[in-house]
């Protein structure tokens, strides 16, 4: 019958073309949720960070003088084997911690800070602050990096912390905060 | 024809499969992901409690209506008063943010209030997030009266009797009694008399305030009972010339160190013939005529013939009362302004009056006692009521309804010399 044969090579070859459709299907399905998974694990260092700059700065609040300090952030090396990095961002008027995929800036995710007072706090170091500052305490001296505006804390860096001063120019008090890392 | 079975057959497991993947990994891979995402909003909970809480806002001392007065001019918000300690909130700030009335709590007027909306925009939560701000005494208080004690007889009949033994029951925030907690009632008994200048003028009076507490300990049920017999008998001897009486009662509990504060108007037991909630902010005490059901727009007299000047009660748990007196401050146009002393609707929707001492940090209730001219000739006569503690303060921005998702978190902190409690909740919109 050669209708046979023909009917057989057409219902074959659609049937690789939905197999086809079928795995391409499940291959974008599965990238959307893999890229959902990253977003949430980015959206996790986000919160942290930005939950961690809240509470620096509440800490800086309470003291009297000038002061300067750092905590250290507990952040993943990699999420999903990929870098990824952290950067303080004015979306609008609001400071955001925004964290994205070094491969891909579009896989991103975001956390919001404050709205920038425009006063008495400010995110990042002054242009005139240099690279980095030095904390001296009894048991030894801890040096921070500035991460410096436009700047990102990749995910590969050693000791990641979060930083805070508190700084008399003139009459006026100021307080930054910021990313950084610690060196040494 | 056996060919097309066989894809047909091959076509139905491809299309099994598909809805296997859709039906049900994809849903599980996704509830994962909600919960985690339900975890990461009590982070930003966190986050916002604790810049409402430990810190004061730019400028820091906005709770002055001086230094900001409006909300365009506030770069920052936090709550905690201004070179205060820890978790040490500032009062005049939280009225400024109650945007909910209730029982006790009136907010204020929009021209000074700051919006829910600005607070989100200053937090940085923009329209992606909800949240509400709740405040509430660290001990739930409650008031029954037992008994009432006659303070003014003609011949056999009673013609005033006021409260005289308070049951408090007092329960911590989960509901169990407060055992073995010092309570202590501070009674104030307002009273209206004839004018001792104008004793015969029906529509002249004067207003008392007289005060004395009872100290007792809270029972295996959390109850305390307060006698306050013997000195409503004082009350009785002095055989004053009463027109109208009204009791209210601060109740000050240390439990364990933790201090809570309650008042409450006994209304069922006043010869008053209304009430009126208003609020008040710094040492100003604003009316708001719009929020005022059901009590004419009229004048109000606060001064009646010339003898006295209109005082107001200051209760200072947990010990005393101080009286202070008080000056419109309401800018009139010339000649479209009623006299400074009656507070009146006229052309303006909001009367300012200055306090002339100072506001305590302590006080939690200010009372005002007023008339209204009645069509008959005659007046009503009002106790106009300023709650000042944070009895019930909310402030949200929108409302977690259905079965959205929200984040609690609860904490204790001090206004004052007293302790409360914040609860911050935060939902994501569009989150279920």
């Amino acid at each position: 019958m050669p209708s046979s044969a023909f009917e057989t090579a057409i219902l074959t070859t659609a049937l690789y073309g939905v197999m086809l459709i079928v795995i391409n299907m499940f291959s974008v399905v599965s990238q959307w949720v893999f890229i959902d998974s990253l977003r949430i694990r980015l959206n996790e260092v986000a919160n942290q960070v930005a939950y961690e700059i809240a509470g620096i700065y509440s800490m800086c609040l309470q003291s009297k003088g000038e002061l300067a300090f750092f905590k250290p952030i507990e952040i993943p090396v990699s999420i999903s084997e990929q870098g990824y990095a952290i950067e303080l961002k004015k979306i609008g008027e609001v400071w955001h911690v925004v964290v994205y995929m070094e491969t891909n800036r579009a896989i991103n995710a975001s956390s919001p800070i404050w709205e920038d007072p425009g006063v008495a706090v400010h995110v990042g170091p002054r242009a005139s602050d240099g690279d980095l500052f030095t904390i001296i305490r009894n048991h030894g001296s801890y040096t921070v990096y500035y991460v410096k505006e436009d700047g990102a804390l990749h995910s590969g860096v050693g000791k990641p912390v979060v930083w805070a001063r508190k700084q008399r120019y003139g009459d006026q008090v100021e307080i930054r905060v910021g990313l950084g890392w610690l060196g040494g | 024809m056996h060919v097309t079975l066989d894809n047909a057959f091959a076509f139905s497991i491809l299309i099994l499969i598909l809805i296997t993947i859709m039906g049900y990994i994809i849903p599980s891979a996704y509830v994962s992901f909600t919960t985690i995402k339900e975890h990461q909003l009590e982070e930003i909970a966190q986050s916002i409690m604790d810049k409402i809480l430990l810190s004061p806002g730019v400028p820091e001392n906005w709770g002055d209506i001086h230094t900001v007065q409006s909300e365009e001019y506030l770069k920052a918000f936090g709550l905690q008063k201004a070179n205060g300690s820890l978790y040490e909130l500032d009062v005049d700030k939280i009225l400024r943010v109650a945007s909910v009335n209730t029982t006790t709590t009136v907010t204020l007027p929009s021209t000074v209030r700051i919006s829910p909306d600005t607070i989100a925009r200053l937090l940085g939560l923009s329209n992606e997030y909800g949240f509400s701000i709740r405040i509430t005494p660290a001990l739930n208080v409650s008031f029954e009266v037992l008994a009432m004690h006659c303070i003014k007889q003609t011949g056999h009949d009673c013609v005033y009797s006021v409260p005289s033994r308070i049951r408090i029951t007092v329960k911590t925030p989960e509901g169990r009694p407060a055992i073995g907690a010092n309570v202590t009632g501070l009674y104030i008994l307002t009273t209206l008399e004839d004018n001792p200048g104008n004793p015969h003028d029906p529509n002249d009076a004067v207003a008392n305030f007289t005060f004395f507490f009872v100290k007792d300990v809270t029972d295996w049920k959390g109850e305390a009972e307060l006698e306050f017999g013997n000195p409503l008998e004082g009350v009785k001897n002095e055989n004053r010339a009463l027109r109208r009486t009204c009791t209210s009662m601060v109740v000050y509990v240390d439990y364990y160190g933790i201090r809570a504060v309650n008042s409450h108007i006994f209304k069922d037991y006043s010869d008053f013939e209304d009430f009126l909630n208003s609020t008040i902010i710094d040492n100003y005490l604003v009316l708001e005529f719009d929020d005022a059901p059901g009590i004419p727009n009229g004048a109000r007299k606060l001064k009646h013939s010339g003898v006295y000047e209109p005082e107001v009660g200051l209760a200072n748990p947990p010990y005393y009362i101080y009286l202070s007196g008080l000056e419109d401050i309401t800018e009139a146009p010339p000649g479209l302004g009623e006299s400074g002393w009656i507070i009146n609707r006229g052309n303006f929707r909001i009367r300012v009056y200055s306090l002339s001492n100072i506001v305590d940090d302590d006080v939690v209730l200010i009372m005002l006692p007023v008339s209204v001219p009645t069509s008959g000739g005659g007046r009503r006569w009002i106790l106009v009521n300023f709650f000042r503690e944070p009895s019930n303060v909310i402030c949200q921005k929108g409302t977690a309804s259905g079965n959205i998702k929200t984040s609690v978190l609860k904490r204790m902190v001090r206004v004052g010399s007293f302790h409360y409690i914040v609860e911050v909740r935060v939902w994501r919109w569009g989150e279920r």
